[in-house]
Order: C-alpha cells, then structure tokens, then sequence
C-alpha cells in the first residue's frame, strides 16, 4: 500500500483579536515531489518512508507569528508530523486519528521557508487543511490557551502511553481535557509559546488524577552545548479538580542568550504507579 | 473422677472443619474466659453479690480444672458464651459434661439477634436437661439457622446452689470432645471496666493441650474503638509445658480518654473498657444544677424462667443481672461516666402497679434499693410517675392488675393502635402521695406521665397533673413536679399540647417541664433543635415564667435531613450527636439534659452479634457514648449557657462557664460531613469529644464537637479563624416555576467571609458565573433535566476547586391558570389570577356534614391552602418560612361552629375576600387574595397546595391533598406550583 499524502486546503479567514492575517499560498503552489496530482483544492501523491511539502511564507514584519491548521493521521501510530520552519524543525505534532487544530509559534524574518515533513516505515495517511498565518500583536501573545478540544496536537508525549483528549463531565467548563493514563511515568511537552524575556509569567492550569504529585515545568528547549534554564514546582495532584499555578520571570537575553528566540514551552511530569492524570485548561498568561 | 478424655484425646483435635469446637476456652482450664456467669437477682434483694464461677481441680473431666458455680442463695445463674459464627442452614450440637449437687433443670438456649434494613430477626431455640448428681454429657441439637442470622450464642440458666461445667462443645457433628485449638490464650475478665489514665496491668492467660512443649508468642495492641486506630504493644511469650496453664501480666501506660480493646493475634474476645476522668463531684443533685442523665439504666439478664409467675399475669419483674458488679457498683460506675441521673423509665421494672401491687398495698423493696442505691452512688434519680397505666395495646400485658381493671376503658383510639384508659383519679393521687413521702428524704424531683400528649386530652392531663401536684406538695412541699412530658415523637405536636395545658392554667401545678425533642434533634434538623426549645420557652413565657425547662428523653439523635420519622430507636447514631445535644440543651438554658438510653452506653464485649446490647452485655462496660459523655460532664456539669457565638454560618458555636465561672467554647460542624479549619489564639487549647488535648493550633473540626479552652477569663472567642472545607456549597435543588416555565433551581451559599467567584453549571448547560457575597446565597436556574426524578451533578468552581455536588432535586405538581385540577374524589379546584388577587375556586361533594374542634379548623369539613411564596429560597430547609402562609376555610359544622375563614398568624386577612355557597354537605367557595397580603407585588409563580377535610362524625377522618400530603404542614417541599404564563 502506498503512503499518500492528501492535502486539503481551506482557506478560513477568521481574524482573531488584534491579529492579522496573512496569505498562503495555495498548495497547488506548493513544492512537492513529482506525480503529485493536484484536483479540488487536494494533493495526493504515493511515497516511501520521507516526504515532505513546503512553501515559502512572506511576513510583512518582525514579532511573533502564527500558523494554525487542521491535520490528522490515521493509521500513523505515534509517528509525529514535523513542521519546519526556516532551517529548523520547530514542532512535531502527535499522530492522530481525529482531527486536531494545531498551532505554532514562530519568530523569523522574511521570507521563511515553511514545511511539513512526513516520515514512517509504514504506510499512512497525512491529511491537512485549514492552514492559516497570522502575524500576531502584543495583545495576542499575553494569554496563550492550551485547548484539549482542540485534540491533541498541543503536546507530545515524552515518555509514557500516548496522551489523549476526553470529554470531561465534572469540569466548571465543558469540552474536552488531556488525558494520560498508565502506571510508568509520565512527561508531557507542549508546544513552544511567546515569552518576552525579562517578563514575568503565570502558568495556570486545571488537574485532577490519581492521589500524588506533579511537577510543572517552563523552560526555553534544550538545545547542545547552550546554558539550559527552567523553572517548575510540583503540585499534589488529588481525585477532585484543583487549579494550580506557578509565577516566573523569564529570565533575560544577558541570563540566557538563547531565550532571545522568545519561546518557551511547558512540560507536565508525573511519577509511576499513578495512573491518571487529567489536565485542563492550560494557561500562560503575560503578568503586568 | 479420674481424667475419662485423656491428652491423647488432643490427636482428635479435628482438622475437620465439620467438627470443630466453635467453643473457645470449652474446658474452661483458662477459668470462665470468654464466658460470662450472671447472678439474675430480684432489685428487692437484699444482697447482689455478682455470680462467680470458679477453676476446681477436685473433679473434671477435661484437662486439669472443671468450672464450679456457687450459689448459696439459689439465683437464677446465667451462663453465656461468646458469639458464634455459623454456617446458616446447617444444624450445630451443643454438648457439654455437666453435673449437680443435686437433680436440677438447666435450661439451654440458643439464642440470635440480627438487624438490617427490614428490622430485627430474633432466633431462638431451646431446651431444657435435667442434670443429675454425677458427670453425665448431655446433647443438643438446634435447629438450622437462617441466612438472617448467621451469629448466636448460647445461654445456660439454673438456680442450682452447686453446678460444675467441663468439655463444652459446639460443633457441627457429634465427635468426640475437643478443644477447639491446641493452644488458647485469653483475656482475664475480672477487672473494673472504667479505669483512670495511667499503667494499668492486664492478665492474660495461656493453656497447652498438646503433647508438646510450646513456646507461644501473642501479639497484642490497643485499639481506639472511636478512631478505629491501633498502637502495637509489646508481645507476651508463654513458654508452656503439655497441659500446663500459664498467666502473664501486660503493661499498658494508658494516656487517652476513649473506649479501646485489648486485643490478640489469636481468636479471642477483646478487652473493652474505658479511660476516663475524675469527675470534680462524687455526688450530684438536681439542685446544683445542670446535669446529663441517662434512661431506663437498670441491668437485667434475660431469662425469667425461674421466676414464678405474676398472680396477675403481667410481665414478671426482670433480675439484675449481678455479672461482675453488684447493684452499688452499677451505680458508681454510673457516676463515674458522668451521668448525674437516671430517670426510671422504659426500664421493664419501673411501674406503679408493680409497686402498688395490690389497692392500698405498697411493695417498696424495689424502689428502695433503686433509689437508694442510686443516691448512696451520687446519681439522683427522675421516677416517671404514670405510664402505660394509661394507654393500653391489643395484647394488653397489664390487663390483669388491679389499676386496669379500675381504670376507665374509653374506647378511644390513640397512637393509632392503642386505646385510651383512664386510671382512677383518687388512686392516682393517693399513689403520688405514698411514693413521694416514701422518698422525700432522698430524691426531690418527680415526672407526672410518659408522654401524654400521644393518648391523653390537655383537659384530662391536666386533671391528673393537678392530682399529682397536689398530692406530692402535701407529701413533701419542697418536691419538684415536673409536668407536661409532651413527646414530638409519633407525630405528636408538643408546642400545641403545651400551649393548650396553658390555656387551661395547668402550668400553675408543675414546677418544672420536660418535653422530647424527637421532632427537632439537632442543630441541623428541619427544624432546628435550638428554635424548638426556644418555642417552648416561648409558650412558657405566655403562662408563666421562669418555669425551668428539661429534655427527658430523645433515644435517637440524627440529623434528619428528611421530615420522615427516624427508623428505630435501636438505630446507630454517631457520639458526637449526643454530646451536640447536651451543648444545644446547657446552651439554650435548659436545666436538664436526659436524652440517652441506657443500651445506648453499654458496650457490649463477648456477644457484639446480638443486636440488642441490654442482653448481649456481659457486664456494664461504658462505651464510648459514656467516656463522651464524662469528658462533657467534667467540662461542664454544673456549668452556664452563655449563648450562641456566631463565628461563620455552618459552624456551630456556643460559649460556656463551667461551675468555676471558666470560660469554655464547644463548636462543630453543623451539617453532615462539613469540616471546619480552626486556627486558634495562643492561649486557646482543643480538646476533642473524650476530653483528649489536641495538638497544635490548626484545629480540623467535623461533626464531632470540639471543646476549647482559654487562659484568659474573658477570652475573644471571635480571634478564632475560621476556614470552611468547602468554600461554595449546593444547599438545595427544586423544580419549579420560574419565568414561566418549569425551571431547576439551584441555591448556593458562601461558606466564607470573603466574596468568591462563583461559577455553576450542570451537564449539558453552560456555566453562571457570578460573584457571592461573604455568607451569601444565591438562587440561580437551569433548565430541568431530562431525567427530573434522578440525581444531577450540579458542578460548582470558586476559581481554584471544582466540586461536583449530587442531589436530587425536590419536585412536585404544578397547574396553570384555569386549569380543572382534582383533590381526592370529590373536589376540584381552579386558579384565577389577575394582576391584583390570585383566586381559588373550589367545588367539594360531601355526602354529610360532620363536626369539629373548636379554634382547630382541621378537624372537620373544610378546605386547608398552603402557600410559599418564595420557594426558591432556604432550599436546605423544608421547614415552613417566613414566606409561608396557611388558610383555613370551613362551613359550618355538624356540631353547630359557624363557618369562618381564618389564617396562619403572619397572614392579615383583610382583603382577603371569601364566598361561600352551602347547601349543608356540599359546598362550593372562592377565596380572593390580594397578592399584597402574600408580600408580593403581583402574579408570581408561587409553590401551593390544596387539602380538602373530610368529617362525618365528631372530626376530621380523611384528608385529600392535591400536590402534598399529611405532611404538609410543615414540609413546604411538597407543595405543587402554580406555573403562570
């Protein structure tokens, strides 16, 4: 069975608070691997093992930008679907049977190479729609939501059984919460979010699981032969929503010169033999 | 009598499950362990020396001791076992070597007592061997048991002055006798039961049937029956020769207040007793003020076997049960638990015509040693004078005596099942007199009839009330008639009763009044136990004031979060509520506190299985109810009220002087399963139920009181922090109307002092956010589930906890406007409203019109409406409020009252426009209410009902209701609404 790839493409235009919109181009304009077949707004195309399928993004200025999309994965089993944006590869989203809306952040300057980048030894399907680009203000970037009802997209799985989305009834707030489950340890990372260094933040997020702890963790990535900073308090999990939060400063560029890239993301960790894990409503939120 | 079961017989130690003896201790080598022999002695005795049984290695049959039973004074000996576990359905042997000094009856029971929700299951089966001079085995086999009763124990009862057991067995099959294990270890049982903190020494016992040197290891442990915890002490090791018996001594430092066993690692009963304090007076009396008392506190065995029958064929007097203590010792260790009285009630030997035997003719020899001893061991002692004199059942017990046989038979039917007798008066009288002078030198208090408001009229108590008082004044003119005894139990309106003894001057014959609170139990009841006490205050004050105010019985304390009556009186009910009891009472200035009955404090060691504590206890163990009840009395027997002290609603406090003028707070949670963060003053300490100090300043505080202390004299209880568990909580659920539509309404209420941001939702329904005031509550609305009648999970944030509360909401009927809505039968009513009135139109079929009671509009033909006019509100609360209002219209009666319209008092009844059609047994009205009279401006979806009263003869025999029921007169919950477009 071949791999295909089948992009489908949507364009939404949805403006979000003081966010602006920006074009992409359609993915007939794409580059992609010869004998692709473009009709109705989707590509397919057979590979082996590696594909991928890139544009080029024009950005009107230099600050914080968003690309949002809908994918799913069915049949990928674990493998992540790669994003890269100018040289690097700046997010791997979890494989997924449902649709997920997943997001990035980014910094670069224009114009910037955009990709997805799609691996497995085994045949699957990668689908994709909806991408949009924003370039974002100050306002946007001072609360950032992490939404189990946007699927599971939000965070990857470090170490454990692969999280999931489920519809809690017993929350203040309906939808969807993340989900980890097992009796090994847990880690889960999300995706990296603005930070300003030198500001000072809020990480506030909703939990309940099986009686123990959890630690919450910030930090600016790990990257080789680069001074690693983080921050993280662990908290009493119990079977009963708690809210728990954690304020940081961000350290500054002088501090730690490699968190001058703007981008921070959180991790959630929980020690073995406890077997649930819910969370909910994850936030980051700019304090004054 | 040379050893007929040799140790060989050992090897036969069955490892046949079948064959086990279930019997611990069965060759009594370990003397009377796990056993308990009871001397059943008549209360007129003059001597009640505690039964004995005694090791006797002149004769056996088993090992190297038989058990010998003294009695000299031919007692009724009751000998019981320890519970048995069996296998329902299959059939147990009971056999035993057995001889006399003389030919003898044994009688040999087995007996079973189970509880669960379809009530008591009562097994008994029994047999009787005539025992010889001489070793003889006798046999038994009793019937199967049902899976009801899957525990018993057995009893053996003679009144021989000489009797040996040996080789005991209990089993399934006929083998050969048996220890029930090679090695068996067990508590001595003769010691107090009440101890002082401090190291105490315990004997235990250990015996070796086999053939075989035996080094025998016992772990031991104290545990804390209360807090269910267990501290591990040091292991006893027995180094024991083959069948040899050896005894140890344990050591245990007691430190805490409570009840605890004593407990092994081998199958043994455990040791209960408990510690507890010196109270700061021996002796009380009802004249030095407030004290707890305890009901119905004698000690009887069960059997009557040996007892001649009553000339009379009433119940036989029971025996004090001598087990361990004789009757002083009783009473002391009555004392010592803190009780200041016993009030002679619902004791099964406390009656007039057990005392007045015959006309003119008095036995004392009972109420002498029960007062006397009683007095002599610093209780006082409350006689309730006149009981079941008045009221007799369809087996009537009492039918033979005399008092019967010359009361008036009324044919009046009461409490539903019992008829109405009326004592002769004179004898009435003259038997207050004789008792009274009888006492006068020891007791002072006297209660005048068990509850009369269940079967007697206001006129009628009050005649013998006068009676009573008038006879006892002239006995002795510093006696204490406590009168009126009005029950809220059996659905019996005490504050009514009350009010008309009143109106008839009675309280001008009683120098005190009692009165049971069982329609308002505690703090949390529908209706609060405080604002029932200050009713009665209330009605007091009408007729006479300062006339001291006592609770002389409320069996069963429960936080009743329904209006239905409690389930039994043998219900469990959690410690901390009797001692809450005691605080709402001294708090609210009642004189006395006698809420408990006396299987209430017994705890029960050997026979915890049987469910009825007065025959399973071997000897009078105070239980934890009773070392509760001495830590309260050595706080504040004797002590003040000072009043109710508002810390934060849901917390329960009340301000105490203990008899030194110290200040003293007692708080808890009110509501069940509520807790409460107290975070005290330096100078203030904790003390928890058993008067134990807890530790630290952060106080977590349940339902269980909490008594605080303060180094200064006039401490600032109000310093005291105060952090409730649950921030938010969901007080009530009801459907009912609301903009039109039927609505869920939910009310929630701030714990805190603090406003919280509140949000609530419930699935499938967006959140309400809103903000709560500090002790604020809200009503907000949903839309009514799918599923009304289930529980819903209504999910409630203060921003940093979600808790999911589940309650089914309350519902009922509703009707709208012009809608031909049906009462019963034989009525109909309709609802017009207009912005000005809300009208009802009623329309009733009655085949004949019958009478009434006067000023009691109920008790015949008419026409009853409820009203609540904010239904949405207090949801945690059935009890009528402010909001609720009640008419009565009526015709004219059979027995010539005139029709008339009348109404609750905060109901002004002018504008209220009334017409009434009659035609003598059918009538048709309509009753006009400005919406102003309700407090409301206009058209309001309010709840309501509609009863029609149906009277053929002297009153009311049927009620038809439209939404309720007979409850509705103080559940507002049932009422139905009224749905407005």
């Amino acid at each position: 069975m071949k791999t295909s790839l089948a992009f489908l493409f949507a364009g939404l235009t949805i403006p979000l608070a003081a966010a602006s919109q920006l074009p992409v181009d359609d993915f007939s304009q794409w580059k992609t691997p010869r004998d692709w077949k473009a009709a109705s707004g989707q590509l397919e195309h057979p590979f082996t093992k590696w594909t991928s399928a890139s544009t080029t993004l024009k950005l009107k200025k230099e600050g914080v930008h968003r690309v949002t999309f809908r994918y799913r994965t069915p049949g990928a089993a674990g493998v992540p679907l790669k994003i890269r944006i100018g040289t690097k590869v700046a997010a791997a989203f979890p494989a997924t049977e449902n649709w997920s809306l997943a997001t990035v952040y980014f910094r670069e300057k224009s114009p910037v190479p955009f990709a997805f980048i799609a691996e497995r030894k085994k045949p699957y399907t990668l689908q994709i729609k909806e991408m949009k680009l924003e370039a974002l203000e100050k306002t946007d970037c001072r609360k950032i939501r992490l939404n189990a009802d946007d699927g599971v997209s939000p965070f990857r799985t470090m170490k454990g059984e692969m999280h999931q989305t489920i519809k809690v009834k017993d929350h203040i707030d309906e939808g969807a919460a993340f989900l980890c489950r097992g009796n090994g340890a847990k880690d889960l990372r999300s995706i990296e979010l603005p930070a300003t260094p030198g500001r000072r933040y809020r990480l506030s997020f909703w939990t309940k699981g099986s009686s123990g702890t959890l630690r919450a963790t910030v930090d600016g990535g790990w990257f080789p032969k680069t001074k690693y900073w983080s921050f993280g308090e662990t908290m009493p999990v119990s079977e009963q929503w708690k809210k728990h939060s954690m304020e940081f400063r961000c350290p500054t560029e002088q501090e730690y010169p490699y968190l001058k890239r703007g981008l921070i993301s959180c991790r959630f960790t929980v020690p073995a033999e406890q077997m649930e894990l819910f969370l909910k409503g994850i936030e980051l939120e700019e304090l004054p | 009598m040379k050893n007929i079961l040799s140790l060989i017989s050992v090897c036969a130690i069955l490892s046949c499950a079948e064959g086990k003896n279930l019997l611990r201790n069965s060759s009594f080598e370990l003397g009377s362990a796990e056993y308990s022999i009871t001397a059943g002695i008549p209360y007129s005795a003059s001597d009640f020396s505690p039964g004995k049984a005694e090791t006797d290695a002149s004769t056996r049959i088993h090992g190297k001791y038989s058990l010998f039973f003294p009695n000299p004074k031919g007692n009724t000996m009751q000998f019981s076992s320890h519970d048995l576990r069996l296998i329902p359905g299959r059939h147990y042997t009971f056999s035993c070597w057995i001889k006399a000094e003389k030919n003898t009856e044994v009688e040999v029971r087995f007996r079973s007592c189970s509880y669960d929700s379809k009530g008591y299951h009562w097994k008994n089966a029994l047999t009787v061997w005539n025992v010889t001079p001489g070793w003889k085995q006798y046999r038994f086999t009793f019937p199967a048991m049902p899976e009801t009763n899957p525990t018993g124990n057995l009893l053996l009862i003679w009144i021989a002055e000489k009797l040996w057991l040996d080789a005991a067995s209990f089993s399934e099959t006929s083998a050969p006798y048996s220890p029930a294990e090679p090695i068996e270890t067990a508590f001595d049982r003769g010691g107090n039961p009440l101890l002082f903190p401090g190291k105490h020494h315990f004997p235990v016992k250990a015996v070796n049937y086999s053939n075989q040197k035996t080094r025998h290891r016992v772990a031991l442990e104290l545990y804390d029956v209360f807090y269910r915890k267990s501290v591990p002490l040091k292991p006893v090791v027995f180094d024991l020769d083959p069948g040899t018996v050896a005894e140890q001594t344990v050591s245990v430092n007691l430190e805490r207040y409570g009840t605890f066993e004593l407990r092994m690692n081998a199958d043994s009963t455990p040791l209960l007793f408990s510690v507890i304090g010196e109270l700061p007076v021996r002796s009380y009396s009802f004249r030095n003020g407030f004290s707890v008392g305890i009901n119905g506190h004698l000690f009887h065995i069960q059997s009557t076997r040996f007892q001649a029958e009553d000339p009379d064929k009433s119940p036989k007097a029971p025996l004090f049960g001598a087990c361990g203590m004789n009757l002083d010792e009783f009473f002391a260790r009555t004392r010592q638990c803190g009780f200041g009285s016993i009030r002679l009630h619902d004791d099964g030997v406390f009656y007039w015509w057990r005392t007045e035997h015959e006309c003119g003719r008095y036995d004392w020899r009972i109420t002498d040693n029960i007062i006397r001893k009683a007095r002599k061991n610093g209780l006082d002692v409350l006689p309730r004078l006149g009981s079941s004199e008045f009221v007799a059942y369809g087996k009537d017990k009492f039918a033979g005596t005399w008092i019967r046989k010359a009361g008036k038979h009324t044919g009046v039917k009461v409490i539903g099942r019992a008829w109405r007798i009326l004592p002769p008066p004179e004898a009435w009288e003259r038997f207050i007199y004789e008792f009274v002078s009888r006492y006068r030198n020891e007791i002072q208090c006297y209660e005048i009839i068990n509850e009369p408001n269940l079967f007697l009229t206001p006129e009628q108590y009050t005649d013998y009330l006068k009676r009573a008082y008038r006879a006892a004044k002239k006995a002795d003119p510093d006696s204490v008639v406590v009168g009126f005894c009005a029950t809220g139990d059996l659905n019996g309106n005490l504050g009514k009763f009350l009010e008309d003894c009143g109106k008839l001057g009675a309280f001008q014959f009683a120098d005190a009044v009692s009165f049971h609170p069982y329609s308002a139990q505690l703090d949390d009841s529908p209706v609060p136990a405080e604002q029932q006490i200050r009713q009665v205050f209330a009605i007091l004050r009408k007729y006479r004031k300062d006339l001291p105010v006592w609770n002389s019985e409320l069996y069963f304390i429960q936080s009743l979060k329904g209006l239905r009556k409690p389930v039994a009186e043998h219900g469990e009910f959690p410690v901390g509520n009797l001692v809450r009891r005691y605080l709402i009472d001294l708090g609210e200035g009642l004189a006395q506190s006698i809420p408990a009955w006396a299987p209430r404090i017994t705890g029960v060691d050997l026979r915890p299985e049987y469910r009825w504590p007065n025959y399973a206890a071997s000897t009078f163990i105070p239980n934890e109810y009773a070392a509760a009840t001495n830590a309260f009395s050595r706080f504040l027997e004797c002590g003040k009220g000072r009043g109710a002290v508002p810390l934060l609603r849901g917390l329960s406090a009340w301000s105490y002087e203990d008899q030194n003028g110290s200040p003293l707070l007692a708080c808890w949670a009110k509501d069940e399963g509520e807790t409460f963060l107290l975070i005290l003053p330096e100078n203030m300490q904790a003390y928890d139920l058993f008067g134990n100090p807890l530790p630290g300043k952060k106080i977590e505080t349940g339902n269980n009181p909490v008594y605080l202390k303060s180094r200064d004299r006039n401490p600032d209880w109000k310093a005291i922090q105060v952090i409730p568990r649950r921030k938010l909580q969901v007080t009530g659920a009801r459907i009912l109307a609301g903009q039109g539509k039927r609505v869920l309404a939910v009310e929630i209420r701030n714990n805190t002092n603090q406003e919280q941001q509140t949000a609530v939702r419930i699935p499938g329904t967006p959140k309400q956010e809103f903000t709560l005031k500090p002790q604020g509550m809200r009503t907000i609305h949903f839309p009514v589930p799918a599923a009304e009648k289930e529980e819903v999970g209504i999910i409630v944030s203060d921003g940093s906890e979600i808790l999911t509360h589940r309650i089914r909401p309350v519902s009922g009927k509703f009707c709208r406007p012009g809608e031909k809505q049906t009462v019963g039968r034989n009525a109909e009513f309709q609802i017009r409203t207009t912005p000005e009135f809300l009208e009802f139109q009623i329309q009733v079929r009655d085949d004949k019109r019958g009478g009434r009671i006067k000023d009691a509009p109920w008790s015949g033909d008419g026409v009853e409406l409820f009203l609540d006019t904010a239904p949405g509100r207090e949801l945690d609360r059935q009890a009528y409020t402010d909001s609720c209002y009640r008419l009565f219209l009526v015709p004219e009666s059979s027995n010539g009252l005139p029709e008339a319209l009348t109404g609750s008092p905060n109901l002004d009844l002018r504008g209220i426009v009334c017409t009434l059609n009659d035609s003598g047994s059918n009538y048709t009205a309509a009753i006009r209410i400005p919406w102003k009279n309700l407090g409301l401006q206009g058209p309001s979806g309010i709840a309501f009902d509609l009863a029609v009263d149906d009277s053929d003869g002297e009153r009311r025999h049927r009620q038809d209701v439209w939404a309720g029921g007979a409850e509705n007169w103080r559940n507002r919950f049932l009422f139905g609404f009224l749905l407005l477009p």
